[in-house]
């Protein structure tokens, strides 16, 4: 059984994961917030929470997932999306 | 469609923009580009280009003139490429990621005619044409009406294809014009060591302000390859962007290679699909080489080198992985068939010992910098029947071997792979710490000597957040001082110039100064 998360689930272990990766305890993650908008998110941190993403929810994204990635919302869709397909499976 | 069109019989001196439009009347329903999960025909490429092209000649631009380009590497940056070259003008990239004030500073040193921006980016857009009166904008949502049914590039070949902007010593960014000859100079010298088909797929994964995005962009449009644009945010996922694709050609800066690595994510035989993998821009260690060797086993590994002066690359080494013994440093090889490359003292003699700076001389290497005499005349001399530029880099030459870098003759470094003048930070530090002596060393270095970023020492001045937060804004990230230290006195070499040795081994770094700078 596949298994499927709200929004809000989805970004609050985004925002663990960020953060743990980041080392930022207080980081708080909206769905609007962008790379650009957090220290320390760069280049080696965004493909480490990206895989520690993929690992969380058991998915593996694929190019055009990452190369439209936008803010923290479009992660949490991608997210969405997979966890639907599974679903549907 | 127009560049199918047989009406098109007059003969067209060659320029990029007709070369690709040869190309892409043979491949039009092709791939020839996919960016941001968008791909699109020679066709669609070409309908898109055309339409800026006319929207460009409608606004007054064409041979001669510039046409700046304002946007994320999605389709609508290579469209505006293309279709400035087909209104015959020169393009001049613009970078996201910089700071507003230095895209402002490139547009006006450029004199562009005109700038096109992609719909992302048009809210920095009055920053960025504050000052440029007569600039024509174009946003590239607005630009619509017809393809027209003949290419409008008539430019005679020779005339320029794009103005670079580099890091300068007086902290204005410097122009590199480039013309359409050069390029076409420089694919002729590659292709000697690479060919590409239709069927491949060309991996781009610099920005457009670096010019090793031209070789990419080139290769693949005068091959009617399909060029896959791997995102800003990518790069470190370039490995599952070459498997997915089935990406056969690569260039990057070995830095992208190392990090990629460090992630853990340059496995062995993870990129199976790649036949052609070129580095350039910064030193190549063996172990780099020999981890990408292993990464990807069928391709080919060439060290390329050259400045953006000489278009792209100029000399080539092909590495020959599986060495007991990997080489510290890979080979800068020799000179493309119809180039030349020599040692010279600062007089413009012939070095002793086959030791000296390297210079270029040919058919890639640009005319001179863009407006800026003074700097030309400093950078070129003649000598031996020749005009030859000067790298600013120290060689040495060994038979069989090739030529070897030994340094740099003055103080550009390279941050991450991108290039940097050091004077051009201490600048821009004195005048917001407001102080008269500062000096920048590159630190941290990473184990094969390469600079992750840079540390600001002053004396006097003040040394706040503010002085950084100041630095962001005219800096690009990769320029901006990870630090700032205040001392009290600046150490002096015996020459009373000041000491960045003395500096790098305060910061702990002594014994890979020489190799990072």
């Amino acid at each position: 059984m596949a298994e499927t998360n709200s929004r809000a689930e989805i970004l609050e272990r985004v925002q663990s994961i960020a953060s743990n990766v980041l080392g930022l305890p207080d980081l708080q993650l909206s769905e609007e917030m962008t790379a650009r908008d957090v220290p320390g998110w760069d280049s080696l941190t965004h493909v480490q929470i990206i895989i520690g993403v993929e690992q969380a929810f058991g998915i593996r994204m694929t190019s055009t997932e990452v190369a439209q990635l936008e803010n923290a919302g479009s992660l949490v869709d991608v997210v969405q999306q997979h966890q639907a397909r599974a679903a549907g499976a | 469609m127009w560049f199918s069109s047989t009406r098109h019989e007059r003969r067209v001196p060659e320029n990029l923009g007709s070369a690709v439009a040869k190309i892409a009347r043979i491949h039009s329903a092709r791939p020839a580009l996919w960016a941001k999960g968008e791909l699109l025909t020679y066709a669609e490429l070409f309908e898109r280009a055309g339409r800026i092209a006319a929207a460009l000649e409608r606004s007054g631009v064409g041979p001669g003139d510039r046409v700046a380009i304002l946007s994320e590497r999605s389709s609508s940056a290579y469209v505006a490429i293309l279709g400035a070259l087909l209104a015959g003008a020169a393009y001049v990239p613009l970078n996201t990621r910089f700071p507003a004030d230095r895209n402002r500073r490139i547009v006006e040193r450029s004199g562009a005619r005109a700038l096109i921006c992609s719909d992302a980016q048009a809210h920095s857009l009055p920053e960025i044409i504050a000052g440029s009166g007569d600039l024509e904008v174009l946003v590239a949502s607005a630009i619509t009406g017809d393809a027209p049914d003949i290419p409008p590039c008539d430019s005679d070949a020779g005339t320029l294809a794009y103005v670079f902007f580099t890091s300068g010593t007086t902290g204005v960014p410097k122009g590199v014009p480039i013309s359409h000859d050069n390029v076409f100079a420089y694919l002729r010298g590659i292709r000697t060591l690479t060919e590409v088909e239709p069927e491949d797929r060309v991996m781009q994964v610099v920005d457009l302000t670096f010019d090793l995005s031209v070789h990419d962009i080139f290769l693949a449009w005068t091959s009617g390859a399909c060029l896959y644009s791997i995102p800003e945010n990518g790069t470190l996922l370039c490995t599952r962007f070459v498997e997915e694709h089935g990406g056969t050609h690569w260039l990057s800066v070995p830095s992208a290679a190392a990090l990629v690595k460090q992630a853990g994510l340059l496995t062995p035989g993870c990129m199976p699909s790649l036949k052609y993998t070129f580095f350039c821009g910064e030193a190549l260690t063996g172990t780099v080489a020999e981890s990408w060797a292993a990464a990807a086993p069928r391709s080919e590994i060439t060290n390329i080198y050259g400045p953006t002066e000489a278009t792209v690359a100029f000399s080539a080494f092909r590495y020959i992985p599986g060495q007991a013994s990997p080489p510290a440093v890979v080979s800068l090889g020799e000179p493309f068939p119809e180039q030349h490359m020599g040692l010279f003292t600062a007089d413009g003699e012939r070095g002793e010992g086959d030791v000296g700076e390297i210079c270029l001389s040919g058919s890639q290497v640009t005319e001179g910098y863009w407006m800026a005499p003074e700097i030309t005349a400093e950078r070129f001399f003649e000598a031996e029947g020749r005009r030859w530029y000067r790298t600013g880099d120290l060689g040495r030459y060994v038979a069989n071997e090739g030529y070897s870098y030994l340094g740099r003759a003055d103080r550009q470094v390279k941050i991450r792979g991108f290039r940097v003048e050091l004077q051009e930070i201490e600048n821009a530090v004195r005048k917001a710490a407001g102080c008269d002596l500062a000096a920048v060393v590159p630190w941290p270095l990473d184990e094969s000597g390469a600079a992750l970023g840079c540390v600001a020492f002053t004396v006097g001045g003040s040394i706040t957040s503010d002085v950084l937060d100041q630095l962001r804004e005219v800096l690009p990230d990769y320029m901006v001082p990870s630090r700032l230290e205040r001392i009290d006195e600046m150490p002096l070499n015996a020459n009373g110039k000041i000491d960045h040795r003395a500096l790098s081994e305060h910061l702990g770094g002594a014994k890979n100064q020489d190799r990072a700078a």
